[in-house]
């Protein structure tokens, strides 16, 4: 990936423009990241290692275009990779649960819905999680996805119904497991 | 949950992951925090790291030679280089590194960067110094990867244990993450194993965050927590044993034991009459049906003294009542069902207890007289003091275990008109012991006789002088079964006559007395509404028979 430099500025500017970025984006970038990966250490890792790179100024050539859309997708990305490399270390599932505080039944039932349902979400492309997650963490409408990742109206509907399909198969055959 | 499948719509909807805006923004905080600190660093030396730890001073000190132009001249050329992450301070036999699945040994001085994986054999265990001085002491046949987390160090153990002693994070954190839990710590000693069959993390000094998913629990030293129900259980002492710093670590914990409250010295025996010092337990049983011991405690400064009292009662008496100083609160406690589980016993067999309270604890204490008799009344705060101390007393002697639930309840909220004041007024019910109105000379004589500051309910009737708004809600807790939550903002003493029929009793004579609601309204001047509160409940695990002694 080319990496471009930000427009020189120093001191109190660059401060005040990276503080502008964060106010506008942080919390976005977060609440994408915890959507993906259901607790806040790696919500709160995904959203600062994005931003250390704006810090680093470790930026592609077209973060300035839309940088929404940028710190949104490398959001989902980081997100995923967390997830995945959680897997990777843990070919055991988590079921057991901590044993203390104890959870009423049917928040347990829940709690285990919420891992099934990000476990198969780091099973989706990327490009299907993005769709998702600004659909049901965001409330976005088809039109609004589409227009801030590039994509038709149409794209977004058919990949978001995929997407549901899909996780459908992937959580059904996770309660087999 | 198969046909929960059935509205993929539906489930993501309600069951995505989301936070709260509370912890979004604490969290976007934290880290916007530590960016500062690291926009700072950046500008002065064009490098985001963590610093080298003592044998790598040299470094630093070059770069102070070069000074600060120099520094952010050539800074992040040299700072590119691979940084040391640890160094292998201490061997018990064979360490070794693990590139691409094969182990090379490292000595005393070896150094480990980030991303590399090192593991002890079977005889052997190790001592890693951290670049920002923390040490991680491995147990035999354990496995672990050490990592830069974006504010902070993240140790990944494999399989194995440590025994982590943190050095004070200067901004992030020190994480140890395992299969399926991940601890961050800001600067303490703990434990983690990491099983097959799950983890463990035991807590030796200061405070650490276990997060498992959602999930999140904090530990305090002598606490432990596991992922599996199965995994044994071992006392934290038991679990470092293996440590070669286990002696000061043992120590740690019990000098961390000995600066908790906890009373001095402790005589629990079954109830003699002669134990009963005249107080509440002499004379006839003192044994509400719901397992409280009406009993007053002789609170002194340095002394504790509950004659004839109830386990039950014992275990109300360290439970935080909320919002409140009271101690002694079993009878406010028991229509609330906040404490449930235990065996009968607890509620019928009766224990004398006295008790010392240490120099450093002791005790702000006042007496009032209460219709002739000296109560004892706490100062601000010291209540919570004696719960604590209780609390530790039943652990210890009666290894009495509960597990704490946070609920969402039903309760009821006392409001106030703005501009408004609680107003005393008396109801002109025959059977009220305050005659008919203010001007009633029998009013007069009864309200002289109460001492200022208490608070009474009794039958039908409630009352209260010069109390608070917490001593009212407490009141009307107890009455209602529900907890009630103080919305007034009211801070002044006042004085209060309630007569009201109590709900859940079928009293004939209060058949056609006023309901709570309403009396509230018109004797007092306040409104208890409908309102949903989050409680503290217990319920016990675990509870034996005292141990002699």
């Amino acid at each position: 990936m080319a990496i471009a430099t930000v427009p020189s500025l120093r001191g109190e500017a660059l401060a005040q423009e990276f503080e502008e970025i964060f106010r506008e984006h942080g919390q976005f970038v977060y609440r994408t990241a915890y959507s993906v990966t259901g607790n806040r250490p790696d919500a709160e890792d995904v959203l600062q290692t994005i931003f250390l790179k704006l810090l680093r100024r470790e930026l592609p050539p077209n973060f300035r275009t839309n940088p929404k859309a940028y710190l949104y997708r490398a959001a989902v990305n980081l997100a995923l990779n967390s997830v995945r490399s959680r897997k990777y270390l843990s070919p055991m599932d988590d079921s057991d649960g901590i044993e203390a505080p104890a959870a009423s039944p049917v928040l347990e039932a829940d709690e285990a819905l919420q891992r099934l349902l990000t476990a198969a979400i780091a099973q989706l492309k990327p490009r299907a999680v993005e769709i998702l997650v600004l659909r049901y963490a965001h409330n976005y409408s088809d039109a609004q996805i589409a227009k801030m990742l590039g994509k038709s109206r149409g794209t977004v509907a058919v990949t978001l119904y995929r997407a549901r399909a899909r996780l459908k198969k992937l959580m059904q055959a996770g309660e087999t497991l | 949950m198969k046909n929960d499948l059935k509205n993929m719509d539906e489930i993501l909807s309600r069951h995505l992951p989301l936070p709260s805006q509370e912890a979004t923004e604490e969290d976007c905080n934290r880290v916007l925090q530590h960016l500062r600190t690291q926009a700072d660093y950046t500008q002065r030396e064009s490098y985001a790291g963590i610093p080298a730890v003592s044998v790598f001073r040299w470094r630093r000190f070059a770069f102070a030679a070069a000074g600060v132009v120099l520094a952010v001249l050539i800074g992040s050329t040299i700072m590119r280089r691979p940084v040391a992450f640890a160094v292998v301070e201490s061997v018990d036999g064979s360490l070794y590194r693990v590139v691409e699945g094969e182990s090379h040994a490292i000595s005393i001085g070896g150094e480990l960067a980030n991303g590399e994986t090192v593991r002890t054999n079977g005889g052997a265990g190790g001592m890693l110094a951290l670049a920002d001085g923390s040490r991680v002491e491995m147990r035999s046949r354990s496995q672990l990867t050490l990592e830069r987390a974006t504010d902070g160090v993240r140790i990944r153990l494999g399989h194995g244990g440590i025994v982590v002693s943190a050095a004070k994070q200067r901004a992030g954190h020190l994480y140890v993450q395992t299969k399926d839990v991940t601890v961050s710590v800001v600067g303490t000693v703990f434990l983690v194993n990491a099983e097959e069959l799950g983890s463990k993390v035991a807590v030796i000094e200061g405070e650490v965050r276990v997060h498992q998913g959602a999930t999140e629990k904090k530990l305090l030293p002598g606490q432990q927590v596991s992922t599996n129900s199965k995994m044994p259980t071992l006392e934290v002492k038991e679990e470092i044993a293996w440590s070669r710093n286990a002696e000061a670590h043992v120590a740690l914990l019990q000098q961390t034991a000995a600066t908790a409250l906890a009373f001095e010295v402790i005589t629990i025996r079954p109830h003699t009459a002669a134990a009963a010092d005249g107080r509440g337990g002499a004379g006839g049983s003192n044994l509400a049906p719901n397992g409280c011991a009406a009993v007053i405690p002789t609170v002194d400064p340095g002394r504790l003294l509950i004659p004839d009292t109830t386990v039950w009662t014992l275990i109300a008496l360290a439970y935080p009542y909320p919002n409140s100083d009271l101690f002694g609160a079993c009878g406010h406690l028991a229509p609330l069902n906040l404490i449930s589980g235990g065996p009968g016993w607890i509620k019928s067999d009766k224990w004398d207890l006295e008790a010392n309270i240490p120099e450093s604890a002791r005790l702000a204490v006042n007496y009032r007289l209460d219709f002739g008799t000296s109560i004892p009344a706490l100062s601000p705060g010291e209540a919570a003091k004696l719960q604590k101390m209780m609390l530790a007393f039943l652990e210890e002697r009666f290894k009495f275990a509960v597990r704490r639930e946070v609920k969402e309840v039903s309760a009821y909220a006392l409001t106030l008109e703005k501009g408004t004041s609680p107003k005393l007024t008396v109801f002109p019910w025959p059977s009220s012991s305050f005659g008919a109105s203010l001007d009633d000379p029998k009013f007069k004589t009864v309200w002289a006789r109460i001492p200022s500051g208490r608070s009474l309910g009794e039958g039908a009737t409630m009352s209260g002088k010069d109390v608070y708004m917490a001593d009212l809600a407490r009141l009307l807790a107890r009455r209602t079964g529900r907890p009630v939550v103080d919305r007034t903002g009211f801070t002044d003493p006042f004085s209060f006559i309630l007569v009201f029929n109590p709900p859940n009793t079928n009293n004939a004579a209060w058949a056609d007395l006023p309901n709570v609601f309403t009396a509230v309204e018109k004797q007092v001047g306040l409104k208890l509404e409908e309102t949903k509160t989050t409680v503290e409940t217990w319920v016990i695990e675990r509870i034996d028979k005292p141990s002699e002694n």
